[in-house]
C-alpha cells in the first residue's frame, strides 16, 4: 500500500534532480574571494591536517583574471582600497596561509598622530612597525599566487569566479544537520558538509543561516582617495584628526604615496566627491591644520559655488601659514602636521557607507560566519579587515581540532570553539571603535573640555596609552 | 491632591449625560465666558497687569475701572484656599485665569477633526502660545516665580495645566501623535520646550521678542529631534544587552 503512494513522488523527486545538476560533493564551500575568504582557502589548504578537504571557493568577481593579474603586473600607482594590516594578521598570512605579499607595495608605519578639531588635545601613540598599509588587491592576489603554487589537486580544490550564489537549501528540509545544497548560476549544484559565509555585509549565507545580526548605520559615509605628496614625509606614521563631521585620517604608501579615509556626513560626502580634484586636495590640507569654523566656512562656499578654485587654495594656503608661523617652534610643524599633499590620483575618489553590526552568532550546523558576514565597523581604527582574518585563524584551530579528533568538521560542537575564540575580541572592538566614534561625533563643549582632557591623560599615562595602542596594534589579540 | 482624586473618581463607568452637554465652564475654571469673573479678569490681564504687574493692586484697578465693588475681589478669589506660599488667593486666580485663558486662545477656531494638510504646524501652535505672552512680557517672571513654587498650586493647577496646554499643541496640530511610551516623551518634551522658552522671553529684550521665537524654534527642533535620540538610546540599550547575552553564550559554548 505504502509503497504505491510514494512511487509517483520517487519518480517526481527522480524528475526534478534530473533537472538540476547532480550535485558534486565538497567538504567546505566559501562563499565570498576577498581577503577572509581566500585567507580561508589558502590556511586550509597549507595546513597538513586540512589539506586533504575537498575545497570550493565561489566569488561573483573575475578573480583568476584581474586581481590574479594583479601580483605580476601591478599598476604604477596605488590603488584606493588600502588597509592596515597587524602584525598578528599579517605573522599569520605569511606563516599559516604561507603568502608571500608584494613586500615594495607595503608600507609599515611607526604609530598613530591623533589630533581632534575642536581642541589642542593629542595622542601621539608611537610604536615601531605598529602595522603596515597595504592594498587589498595585494593581499587578495598574493593569496592567489600562494593558491596556485600549491597547485593543489584539482579535485580538492576549486576556485569557482565569475559566479554568483543563485540559491542556498538543506539537502532534507525537515533534518537542520543535514548538508546544505548550494545552486550556482552557472548551474553546478554543491553539496557541502561546511559552508562558509565570507560574503560580506549583505551574506546570502547568513540571511539562509537565520542567524540575527545587530547594529546601526552611523548615518556616515567613507571617502577615500589616493594621494601623492609634495615630499616624502620626515616620519613614516598614520595621521588622524577628528572632526565633529567624522575621523579623517592620512595613511602612508611608500614614496610620495599616502592613502586618504575621511569619514563624514551623507550631505559632505556627497560635496567631498563632486567637487574637482584641485578643491578636494586643498580641503585636505585644510582639514588637518585649520578650526572647524574655517572648515564649515568653506563647505559652505563651496555648496554653493561662491568661490573659485584660486580663492579656496589661496585662502587656504594662507590660513595654514597663519597657523603654521603662530606655532613657538618651526620644528614642531613637521611633528604635528601631516606632509602637503599635492594632489589626488584620477578616479580614486569614492564613498560607501559605515555601519555597525554584529552576528549574534557565528555558526550554526554546517554554516561559519567570518569577516563582513559576521560583523562590520566603522574604519576610524583600521580594525575591519584583521577582526576577519583573526576570525579565519580561529576557524583553522577549530577545523583542525576536528579533524584531529575525528570528528565532522561541520558539526555545531566543531564550530562552536571557534565562535568562542572570536565574539568576546570582536564584541570588544566594535564597541572600542563606537565609543571613540560617539564620543568624537559631537562638538558640545562640555564634552569637547571632558575628552581632552581625558586624551590628555591617556597620552601622559604611559601605560594606558601603550594598552590602548596594543590593542589596537595587535586587533585585541 | 484630594481635590485630584476626586475629580478622577468623579469620572463614571457608564455614559453620562453630562459629558456630552456644552461645558459652561472653561476648562479648570469655575466660571464660564459670560460671567462676571471672566469679565474682571480678562480686563486685568489686558489693561490692569501690563501697568501693575501680576499682584492684587492689578484686579483692584479693574474692578475700579468697571464700576465694581471691591468686594469682588473676594468672589474672584473663592475657589482658592488661602496659601501661606502665595500672595493672595485672588493672584493666584489671575494666574489660572491667564494660563486657561490664553490655552483656550491659541487653539481657538482650529477645528482638530480637519485633514492634516489644514493643521497648523507645532511650531506655529508654540509660537502663537508665546506671542499671546507679549503684552505681559516683561511681567513673566513674576508669573513664572508663582507658578515654580512648590505646593498645592503647582501639583493641582500649575503642572496640569502645562500638561493640557502641550497636549492641546499636539492634538490641535498635525504633528503625528503615538499610543506607545512616545505619548510621555512627546508631551514632555514639548513642555519643556514651552516652560523654557518662557523663561527666555521673561528676559528677552530684542525687538518683538524674535530672539525668543528662534529659541523657540530651535529648541522645538532639537526636543522633536530626541525621538531620534529616544530611538538610538533603545536601539543601543538592546545591543549590548544581547551581545552580553550573546557573549555569555559563546562561552557557554565551549563546554
Amino acid at each position: 500500500m505504502f509503497g504505491k503512494v510514494s512511487a509517483p513522488h520517487k519518480l517526481i523527486r527522480l524528475i526534478s534532480s534530473a533537472t538540476h545538476a547532480v550535485p558534486k560533493l565538497a567538504d567546505v564551500l566559501i562563499v565570498g574571494g576577498g581577503p577572509a575568504g581566500l585567507t580561508l582557502a589558502a590556511a586550509i589548504k597549507s595546513s597538513p591536517k586540512l589539506n586533504q578537504l575537498s575545497t570550493v571557493l565561489v566569488d561573483a568577481s573575475d578573480l583568476k583574471g584581474k586581481v590574479a593579474s594583479f601580483y605580476n603586473s601591478p599598476p604604477d600607482n596605488y590603488t584606493n582600497r588600502v588597509i592596515s594590516l597587524t602584525p598578528p594578521s599579517r605573522r599569520f598570512l605569511e606563516e599559516r596561509a604561507g603568502v608571500s605579499l608584494m613586500n615594495d607595495r607595503i608600507q609599515v608605519y611607526d604609530g598613530l598622530y591623533v589630533t581632534e578639531g575642536c581642541s589642542d588635545a593629542t595622542l601621539d601613540m608611537e610604536k615601531d612597525s605598529m602595522a603596515c598599509m597595504i592594498e587589498i588587491l595585494n593581499v587578495q592576489s598574493s593569496l592567489l599566487k600562494r593558491l596556485d603554487q600549491l597547485s593543489p589537486d584539482p579535485n580538492t580544490f576549486k576556485i569557482i569566479d565569475n559566479t554568483k550564489v543563485s540559491g542556498i537549501e538543506l539537502n532534507d528540509p525537515y533534518d537542520a544537520k543535514s548538508w546544505p545544497l548550494v545552486t550556482l548560476d552557472n548551474g553546478e549544484v554543491y553539496k557541502t558538509r561546511l559552508l562558509v559565509g565570507a560574503d560580506g555585509f549583505n551574506s546570502p549565507v547568513r540571511k539562509f543561516s537565520r542567524i540575527p545580526s545587530r547594529g546601526w548605520s552611523y548615518n556616515a559615509f567613507g571617502v577615500v582617495a589616493t594621494m601623492k605628496l609634495e615630499y616624502p614625509p620626515y616620519k613614516i606614521r598614520g595621521w588622524q584628526r577628528f572632526l565633529p563631521t567624522g575621523p579623517i585620517a592620512h595613511l602612508p604608501l611608500p614614496g610620495e604615496n599616502a592613502t586618504l579615509v575621511w569619514s563624514c556626513t551623507e550631505r559632505l560626502s556627497k560635496l567631498l566627491t563632486s567637487i574637482t580634484p584641485e578643491q578636494f586636495t586643498a580641503l585636505i590640507n585644510a582639514a588637518f591644520v585649520l578650526e572647524d569654523a574655517d572648515m564649515k566656512f568653506y563647505y559652505k562656499q563651496l555648496e554653493d559655488k561662491t568661490i573659485s578654485t584660486k580663492e579656496l587654495s589661496e585662502d587656504i594656503n594662507f590660513r595654514i601659514e597663519q597657523v603654521f608661523s603662530s606655532s613657538e617652534d618651526e620644528n614642531m610643524i613637521d611633528e604635528k602636521y601631516p606632509p602637503k599633499v599635492q594632489g589626488i590620483l584620477p578616479d580614486t575618489r569614492a564613498r560607501f557607507p559605515l555601519k555597525l553590526s554584529h552576528a549574534d552568532t557565528y555558526c550554526s550546523e554546517r554554516i561559519a560566519l567570518v569577516g563582513d558576514a559576521a560583523h562590520t565597523t566603522h574604519p576610524l581604527a583600521g580594525q575591519g579587515l584583521n577582526m576577519g582574518q583573526g576570525d579565519v585563524e580561529a576557524l583553522v584551530d577549530a577545523l583542525e581540532i576536528a579533524v584531529s579528533r575525528g570528528s565532522d568538521i561541520g558539526s555545531l560542537l566543531s564550530l562552536q570553539s571557534f565562535w568562542a575564540d572570536r565574539y568576546p575580541i570582536n564584541n570588544l572592538l566594535l564597541g572600542m571603535v563606537d565609543k571613540l566614534n560617539k564620543i568624537y561625533g559631537t562638538d558640545y563643549a562640555p564634552i569637547v573640555a571632558l575628552r581632552s582632557f581625558g586624551i590628555n591623560v591617556i597620552n601622559n599615562v604611559p601605560p594606558l596609552k601603550n594598552l590602548i595602542r596594543d590593542t589596537l596594534g595587535e586587533s585585541g589579540r | 491632591m484630594l481635590n485630584r482624586s476626586l475629580k478622577l473618581s468623579k469620572r463614571m463607568y457608564h455614559a453620562n449625560a453630562s459629558d456630552f452637554l456644552k461645558p459652561t465652564t472653561l476648562g479648570s475654571l469655575v466660571y464660564g465666558k459670560d460671567s462676571m469673573q471672566y469679565k474682571v479678569l480678562s480686563h486685568a490681564m489686558d489693561v490692569s497687569v501690563p501697568i501693575y504687574g501680576f499682584n492684587e493692586r492689578a484686579i483692584v484697578h479693574s474692578l475700579n475701572v468697571l464700576k465694581l465693588p471691591s468686594s469682588m475681589l473676594s468672589v474672584i478669589s473663592s475657589s482658592n484656599p488661602p496659601s501661606f506660599l502665595h500672595s493672595s488667593p485672588a493672584l493666584m486666580e489671575l494666574i489660572k485665569f491667564h494660563l486657561v485663558d490664553k490655552r483656550y486662545k491659541t487653539v481657538a477656531g482650529i477645528d482638530p477633526e480637519a485633514a492634516d494638510e489644514e493643521l497648523p504646524s507645532l511650531e506655529s501652535l508654540l509660537l502663537k502660545r508665546l506671542k499671546l505672552n507679549a503684552p505681559i512680557a516683561s511681567r513673566l517672571s513674576q508669573v513664572l516665580s508663582q507658578l515654580a513654587i512648590p505646593g498645592p498650586f503647582l501639583l493641582n493647577n500649575a503642572l496640569p495645566e502645562l500638561h493640557r496646554l502641550s497636549d492641546d499643541l499636539l492634538y490641535f496640530s498635525n504633528e503625528k501623535d503615538h499610543t506607545d511610551f512616545a505619548w510621555y516623551s512627546k508631551r514632555l518634551a514639548i513642555s519643556c520646550t514651552y516652560v523654557s522658552s518662557e523663561l527666555f522671553m521673561s528676559q528677552d529684550k530684542s525687538a518683538d521678542f524674535s530672539q525668543t521665537f528662534e529659541f523657540a524654534q530651535e529648541k522645538l527642533h532639537r526636543v522633536m529631534k530626541l525621538g531620534e535620540y529616544y530611538n538610538n538610546t533603545e536601539e543601543f540599550t538592546w545591543y549590548t544587552m544581547l551581545s552580553a547575552v550573546n557573549l555569555a553564550k559563546s562561552q557557554l559554548a565551549r563546554g
